[in-house]
């Protein structure tokens, strides 16, 4: 097979050349690939295709990556574009900013997004802030990005989900993939991205794989921010998710096909700007919403979600009022049973769908 | 099931009994069921002896106890002592219940009660509202099987409606279009017509339809009836004659319809009861006398109002008059006016013009009234003149016929009305008054 005889190749050769990613070769049809090796592809490509773009964060370099995401670049790269910090989120997110300010793309990982909380004067008044406030000067092209949200037994101060809290920022871009195609597209589109862009992975998605179209697979695959993504067409519920619940929410469509409901499933990919123009077509179209997040429930996502219900034409179009599954409102426990008790789980999807179905019957 | 009879206790007072047992047959009017216990106990006290009488469902027969020992604590209780506690549960039925209903049975019969709370407010999704009013149906009669009885779509999608539970349509509400047009501007052209074979198809405007809607809910709605008079219009054509020589050349002459106007006017003075608007839980009987006039016909049928008759000269209703027909020939460019409307409390149509003789017009839904106006015709009439030698004499008479809602306007008090009007007519100098 050609892939094969491709890798005996590199390896004769000594030196790993183009296997980015651990075995992602080129082909010329649908292949499997984990969510970390398709970031790995995209930072990869960019990298490549504009030399200013650079990555910088803790064990991005030497380690490949805390989560193994950036394998292979210091390698490919070199110290000058990979670059290992001190542990000291404000200190190298505050060097970014600068760097961006000067042209260059800096990446800056958080090793998880909580650690972002440690840096978020330079995310939100560093570079969000800046176009507005200098007039339009001083562009910020610079990408945040890391694990958000829950993990396994990460316990509090490490599983806490920042889509809403960063959302809410004027001036900031909020991506947040599921699949590998959504990882590499949208992580090439916010460094090819003039505004500072906060990409939230998921810890618990890098290593499923998913399919990747041939397309998906070229170097101009960029997925536009701002637009969700229909993963799945129903009729009578619409579910609304993004990162890893929506895995959650396909699964509890597929029961709720069994039961003869028909739901729809919407992949938000983006949370700023969200994309209200498909929320509001798919709740007319079945007229009942579900809300899906692993976050707190106040000011969630889901409270966005639920006002844009409200305030738009999507109001006269409900036939039951909108239901969201959310995290408990705690912070997350560390006992695996406890946890496990503050995250969504497929039954209570299930039991909110059912909800806005709900009838009683007649006498 | 609402209430059966005890054939036979299977059980006595201090028997003890495991789940799935009998305790005793029930008999309904359809069959004869076991009573089945859901649990272990010990029959403590049986209230309610075998026999015929009939039981309602939740009234106590049987108190259970899970220890035999507090089987003493009962030997004398009477349902009244139990308080505040809940009945327990009817004797349920261990064999399927009725026979499955009627695929779409009446709404009346077996639909549950419409979702209202105790402050009147309907409970009804957003969805549920904006379907109710495409279908034209009230939404209060629509009943609700969502949560907490709210009405859902599928609720008014499956909602079979009486004439009682279409929308009333309310005074002053611009012309609604029906629900397969929904929001699109009222066209004049109705496209070409079509020709087949022995007959040619004329495509229906917007404004076709929509009166035609409004035409037939009328008709099936309203208990319409008729009263007829024929009035003698010599006195009014003298008072016309002799008004308009008195107006200067640049004023315009009035013409008859001003003068009958004005009369249907005064008439609902005499009659207020007249001047009124069926709402459903009220009737409304307005203070201000508006006329709908209807003019002109087919895609130019309009009906323009004239508020406040009773408040204008006849000079005045006549302008009005003649703009609203003015408005009914094409402009410059051809193009026909938007017929008008607004909703007034009274109608009058006037098919005379036409040579004809008497008319019953349809009632403009939610007035109470409409009056036809015939032809002014020469007949032949006894003579009232004792001393002429004359028996018969010549006189012109015009046959008015008024439509009533019998739920507003009974035959008496439209028949008051009528006299009133008459006699207005037959006396124009009245009017003054």
């Amino acid at each position: 097979m050609l892939s094969s005889v491709l890798r005996k190749g590199v390896a004769a050769s000594g030196r790993r050349v183009a296997s980015i990613g651990g075995g992602g070769v080129r082909s010329m049809a649908t292949i499997d690939m984990a969510v970390r090796e398709a970031i790995c592809q995209g930072l990869d490509e960019e990298m490549e295709r504009d030399e200013n773009v650079f990555i910088m964060g803790e064990e991005v370099a030497q380690y490949q990556g805390a989560y193994k995401v950036t394998k292979g670049l210091f390698q490919k790269y070199g110290d000058k574009r990979v670059i290992d910090t001190p542990i000291t989120e404000m200190g190298f997110t505050g060097l970014g900013v600068g760097a961006s300010f000067h042209d260059l793309k800096p990446v800056i990982e958080f090793m998880t997004i909580n650690f972002s909380m440690q840096a978020i004067d330079q995310v939100v008044n560093g570079a969000a802030k800046q176009f507005y406030m200098s007039g339009g000067d001083l562009a910020c092209p610079i990408v945040f990005r890391g694990p958000n949200g829950f993990s396994a037994g990460t316990a509090a101060q490490h599983s806490q989900c920042f889509g809403a809290w960063y959302s809410s920022c004027p001036g900031l871009k909020v991506v947040s993939p599921y699949s590998s195609e959504d990882a590499k597209g949208l992580i090439k589109a916010a460094i090819r991205d003039p505004n500072p862009v906060m990409v939230l992975e998921h810890e618990l998605m890098y290593g499923i794989s998913f399919p990747m179209s041939d397309e998906a697979q070229s170097k101009d695959w960029v997925v536009p921010i701002g637009q969700a993504k229909i993963e799945r067409e129903g009729t009578d519920v619409t579910i609304i998710s993004f990162s890893k619940p929506v895995g959650l929410a396909l699964e509890a469509a597929e029961v709720m096909a069994t039961k003869g409901v028909s739901c729809e499933v919407i992949n938000l990919l983006s949370l700023r700007p969200l994309d209200r123009k498909t929320i509001i077509a798919s709740a007319k179209k079945t007229g009942r919403v579900v809300s899906l997040e692993q976050g707190w429930p106040q000011c969630g996502i889901s409270s966005e979600i639920a006002a844009i219900l409200m305030e738009t034409d999507a109001f006269n179009y409900l036939d039951a009022p909108m239901e969201r599954v959310t995290g408990a409102d705690v912070p997350m426990p560390y006992a695996a049973d406890l946890e496990k008790a503050a995250l969504p789980q497929l039954e209570d999807v299930v039991a909110a769908i059912e909800r806005t179905t709900y009838r009683s019957m007649a006498a | 099931m609402e209430s059966g009879s005890i054939a036979s206790w299977n059980l006595k007072e201090g028997d003890a009994f495991i789940a799935g047992e009998v305790f005793c047959s029930v008999e309904t009017d359809k069959a004869t069921v076991d009573f089945e216990a859901q649990d272990d106990g010990v029959v403590a006290k049986i209230l309610v002896d075998a026999g015929p009488d009939e039981i309602q469902c939740g009234q106590p027969i049987l108190v259970t106890v899970e220890e035999g020992e507090d089987v003493s604590a009962f030997s004398d209780f009477k349902v009244e002592d139990a308080g505040g506690a809940p009945a327990p549960p009817a004797p349920e039925p261990t064999t399927t219940p009725e026979a499955v209903a009627p695929p779409t049975p009446p709404p009346a019969a077996a639909a549950p009660a419409p979702a209202t709370n105790t402050d009147g407010r309907v409970v009804a999704s957003p969805l549920a509202h904006m379907l109710a009013k495409e279908l034209g149906y009230n939404i209060a009669s629509v009943p609700g099987s969502g949560p907490g009885g709210r009405i859902i779509a599928a609720d008014v999608k499956e909602f079979v409606p009486g004439a009682e539970s279409m929308a009333p349509t309310m005074a002053g509400q611009a012309v609604t279009p029906p629900p397969a047009t929904p929001g699109a501007a009222a066209a004049m052209s109705a496209g070409p017509p079509v020709s087949g074979d022995g007959y040619t198809d004329f495509p229906v405007s917007e404004a076709t339809t929509v009166t035609a809607g409004r035409l037939a809910q009328a008709k099936r709605n309203v208990p319409h009836y008729y009263l007829t008079v024929d009035i003698c219009m010599d006195s009014l054509l003298e008072s016309r004659k002799s008004m308009n020589a008195t107006l200067s050349d640049d004023k315009p002459t009035l013409g008859v319809y001003e003068f009958l106007l004005k009369a249907a006017a005064s008439s609902m003075k005499a009659v207020p009861s007249a001047n009124a608007c069926w709402m459903d839980s009220v009737v409304r009987v307005y203070d201000s006398v508006d006329i709908n006039v209807v003019l002109g016909q087919g895609d130019s049928l309009c009906t323009p109002v004239i508020r406040d008759c009773g408040g204008k000269g006849i000079a005045s209703i006549g302008d009005e008059l003649t703009k609203s027909m003015e408005s009914l020939d094409p402009n410059d460019e051809g193009e026909m006016l938007l017929p008008s409307g607004e909703a007034g409390t009274f109608s009058v149509v006037n098919v005379g013009m036409f040579g004809v003789k008497s008319c019953a017009p349809i009632i403009r839904e939610p007035q109470a009234c409409a009056l036809a106006l015939g032809a002014l015709e020469n007949r032949i009439v006894p003579n009232d003149d004792k001393d002429s030698e004359e028996i018969f004499k010549e006189s012109v008479v015009m046959t008015a016929t008024l439509s009533c809602d019998h739920r507003v306007v009974d035959g008496a008090v439209g028949a008051q009305w009528l006299a009133a009007f008459k006699s207005y007519v037959e006396s124009p100098t009245t009017l003054l008054l």
